[in-house]
């Protein structure tokens, strides 16, 4: 077994520890590298047909080449696609930076998808090699009432064993990709035949979303709204050669999306804690 | 590259874990670009000097007290393989998120301070590590510069934890002095510390071994769930050892079930040939076998063992001790039981030796043999509180001396011999016949209080709650009381079929009604004869029955206006005359437990 078929087989295991241990499950598809794998991970792990809804929760912020993916795979792919509004940015805590306020419009949408549809699951294709708090996540991990995340509440996971259903959680965060690395997803992609948003690739940009890049070649490393996300300098053009990248640098893949990140770290915890991904 | 592994960082709490993480990040210039600087940052903010350990601590309330809460993962890459380094919590109160992060390591750096040499928790991460089976252990003595970076200072240290785990039975695989902070024998041997013959750390630790594939141990297949795929049932599950093939001939545990498997279903691909050790799969069996979650799938020559009664090493984070006689919910594997500790002996207050009962056998196998297949999770309230490495497992139970299986109706998913050994007994009819009077309800009532209390599944049926309900609407004809007896015979073999001790407590006049009642369940069927005279009977007259049955007020009285006929050859015969209702009752309860309790234990101990 190469690490990549022991990531790919203990992914499956999880998908359906939580298929078989939650009532009403959905996943987050922001068609971004990771949450890409993560349904075709889901379309292994059940034969070919994932037997939940995909959420997409809308700011109606993405990219351009981030819709035109999300119209053509939901339906190649035969999946049951929810897509949910994101409150306006007037409702987002006022005390986060700007960015991490755009962000935190995901984080209402996804806790109305909760309340309208009923989710007692949500699986998420956060890794803890992306940041900080996210190393410390469980597989399986409880939420409160409004989404939010206490660490200090978050039961011992021994070995594979999870636990799926808790008497105080109001719903379950499931992360199959926990163990997984950038570079993993990198090489998975490749090895599966994987689509991408073309974003991901590098090619010359001058303006971008009213900033001026002088034509530098460029790619974005993480996908996120418009406005606050922004390319990397780059000249991987092909998946083969993001993985050569990856391999040797040592910028942050999440170097293109700041969220105030400058100010203080502490501000993607507050975000987390009140129930971002 | 060998094959990457996951590396555990423990010790003791302010020892230096999160610091020498990220000073090996910076050793190996994997630091990524910006952190040192968003670090420096978060530092001012806090007006605190430098802190590396901030690269790990990422919870704001760990920065604030400066300590690791939760246990937290980093990659490094050495020049020899990936490493996956899991930073644990060093402080007591979060030894289970320490053992979270414990469990999923393959190897351990133990780190200890220089000043301070083993402390609590040292030993206690040292001691969980040999419970868990990770034995390539290398030891980081650190802050060496505290000690100004002297040989005698580490001689010292080195001394103590070598003895300390010589007499486990394991040395460590090196110990190694370094300093974090300052970045000494990381990547090259200190010349600070130009004594030290040893390698520096991370030429150690790429001296660790990847652990050993599961692949050549015997297969288990603990089944996750069952899918229905257009026609097929797809059962689903991680292969933890061993491998399959189509063709093979399988076993299923604990049902016993035999089946060739008949595809191994893989998509987008079609079927594949075979899996092994450590994939997810999805498989068909070509018979129609019945499969459900908790089962553990193995082929015929090397099933693994039906535990039903096992002793475990096992670490507790629970709320009150383990005390021999609680129950506690196990989970194996895919499987979940109820089991009770019979005995527990405590080695530390989170380590214990404890001899589990369960009241359904457990398919699991011993912890040094196969170890994925030999642990199981304990939970409290719904969560994981303790973990447990099966030591020894008793004598596997003996085939239960179940006569025939022609009461059992083939639609039944469980059989009578997997409710025998959930209930602990075999189910049977005991049959009271005898004169209104004799003392039948009141042994049967007595009877079923002390079988009750002794866990066993009982119930009483009799002319009340039967012409209650089921024979609401027939009289005390002849005929009447011939169908209410079959009734009753049906009812009480519905019971034994689900695993009652059923008592049955009916006049049952004729020879014939009797007859008829064994042949509905005659493996299951005891004719007792609760006897006593007709005089005895009318004297005692508890009910008034007799008087009113001389007055001619009630007719057709067994006894007096209708025959009773003795039974020719009882199984049993209880003389309520001439011995006491309680001599009479523990007579009933040595011939119950001879017939349903003693089969079970003696099949045990076979």
């Amino acid at each position: 077994m190469t690490p990549l078929d022991q990531l790919e087989a203990d992914s499956i295991y999880i998908l359906r520890e939580a298929f078989h241990g939650i009532g009403k499950l959905c996943m987050l598809w922001s068609f971004g590298k990771d949450s890409t794998v993560l349904v075709h991970l889901a379309r292994k792990a059940f034969l070919g047909q994932v037997p939940f809804p995909l959420v997409h929760c809308d700011t109606q912020l993405e990219m351009e080449e981030v819709y035109a993916f999300r119209n053509r795979y939901a339906q190649e792919w035969d999946l049951h696609l929810l897509t949910q509004l994101c409150p306006p940015l007037e409702q987002t805590d006022p005390s986060l930076p700007p960015e991490a306020r755009v962000a935190a419009r995901k984080t209402l949408g996804l806790n109305q998808a909760l309340s309208v549809h009923g989710f007692t699951g949500i699986i998420a294709g956060i890794r803890r090699d992306e940041e900080g708090t996210r190393a410390k996540e469980r597989v399986f991990s409880p939420r409160g009432e409004h989404g939010e995340w206490n660490i200090r509440s978050a039961p011992s996971e021994f070995w594979d064993y999870y636990t799926p259903r808790l008497p105080h959680a109001a719903h379950m965060r499931i992360h199959p990709l926990l163990a997984w690395t950038e570079l993993d997803i990198w090489r998975y992609i490749a090895r599966e035949n994987l689509p991408v948003v073309p974003l991901y690739f590098a090619k010359t940009y001058h303006q971008f979303e009213g900033r001026n890049f002088g034509g530098k070649r460029m790619r974005f490393r993480s996908l996120g709204e418009r406005g606050i996300t922004w390319p990397v300098e780059s000249d991987a053009d092909t998946v083969e050669a993001i993985i050569a990248e990856l391999e040797t640098t040592r910028v942050s893949e999440r170097a293109g999306r700041p969220m105030g990140a400058d100010s203080d770290a502490s501000s993607f915890e507050k975000l987390r804690q009140a129930g971002y991904m | 590259m060998s094959a990457p592994l996951t590396l555990l960082l423990a010790g003791h709490v302010d020892h230096g874990k999160s610091t020498l993480a990220a000073a090996l990040l910076h050793a190996l210039g994997q630091m990524p670009e910006g952190k040192a600087e968003a670090i420096a940052h978060a530092c001012a903010a806090r007006d605190t000097a430098f802190e590396w350990a901030f690269a790990l601590d990422s919870l704001a309330a760990e920065r604030a007290q400066n300590v690791t809460m939760d246990a937290g993962y980093i990659w490094l890459t050495t020049p020899r393989r990936r490493l996956r380094i899991i930073d644990a919590p060093g402080h007591q109160e979060f030894i289970a998120a320490m053992m979270t992060g414990a469990t999923q390591a393959d190897a351990a750096l133990l780190v200890a301070d220089a000043a301070e040499g083993l402390r609590e928790q040292t030993r206690r991460h040292a001691y969980l590590l040999h419970m868990l089976g990770i034995t390539q252990i290398v030891i980081a003595v650190n802050k060496m510069d505290a000690v100004s970076y002297s040989e005698t200072a580490f001689q010292k240290i080195s001394t103590e934890i070598t003895r300390h785990f010589a007499a486990r039975g394991k040395p460590p695989i090196a110990v190694i002095p370094i300093s974090a902070r300052e970045g000494e024998g990381l990547g090259a041997t200190s010349n600070r510390m130009p004594w030290y013959k040893g390698p520096a750390l991370l030429a150690a630790l790429d001296k660790l071994k990847a652990p050993p594939s599961a692949e050549t141990l015997p297969l288990r297949l603990p089944v996750q769930d069952v899918y229905k795929h257009g026609e097929k049932r797809v059962l689903v599950g991680r292969i933890e050892s061993g491998s399959v093939k189509v063709g093979d001939e399988i076993i299923l545990s604990p049902s016993q079930e035999k089946a060739h498997i008949a595809s191994i279903e893989t998509w987008p691909n079609s079927a594949a040939a075979g899996a092994s050790a450590g994939q997810s799969i999805g498989l068909t069996l070509r018979e129609d076998a019945f499969v459900q979650r908790g089962m553990v799938l193995s082929h015929v020559q090397h099933p693994p063992a039906l535990a039903s009664d096992f002793s475990a090493h096992l670490f507790w984070f629970g709320q009150a001790p383990i005390a021999a006689g609680a129950s506690y919910t196990l989970r194996a594997g895919t499987a979940e039981a109820a089991a009770k500790a019979l005995e527990a002996e405590a080695l530390d207050d989170m380590a214990y030796r404890v001899r589990f009962q369960t009241r359904s056998p457990l398919p699991l196998d011993l912890h040094t043999t196969q170890p994925r297949t030999g642990r199981f999770v304990i939970m409290q309230r719904g969560v994981p509180v303790g973990g447990g490495m099966v030591e020894r497992i008793a004598a596997q139970a003996a085939a239960l001396p179940i006569k025939s299986a022609h009461i059992t109706p083939h639609t039944q998913a469980i059989s009578i011999e997997q409710r025998a050994r959930a209930n602990g007994h075999l189910p049977g009819i005991f049959w009271f016949s005898g004169l209104s009077g004799a003392g039948k309800s009141t042994l049967a009532q007595a009877l079923q209080k002390t079988l009750f209390a002794r866990g066993a599944q009982v119930f009483v049926l009799d002319g009340d709650n039967l012409r209650a309900g089921l024979s609401r609407d027939l009289g005390f004809s002849p005929q009447d009381r011939r169908e209410n007896l079959r009734r009753a015979a049906e009812v009480a073999a519905l019971f034994a079929q689900s695993g009652f001790i059923v008592i049955a407590a009916f006049i049952s006049p004729t020879e014939e009604g009797r007859l008829a009642a064994r042949a509905c369940a005659p493996d299951w069927f005891h004719d007792i004869y609760i006897r006593a005279s007709l005089a005895a009977c009318e004297q005692r007259d508890a009910k008034g029955l007799y008087a009113l049955a001389r007055s001619g007020k009630i007719t057709e009285f067994t006894g007096i206006s209708a025959p009773f006929e003795e039974p020719g050859q009882p199984d049993l015969t209880v003389d309520t005359e001439a011995q006491s209702i309680d001599a009479s009752a523990a007579q009933l309860l040595a011939y119950i437990e001879r017939c349903c309790m003693a089969p079970l234990q003696e099949a045990a101990y076979a």
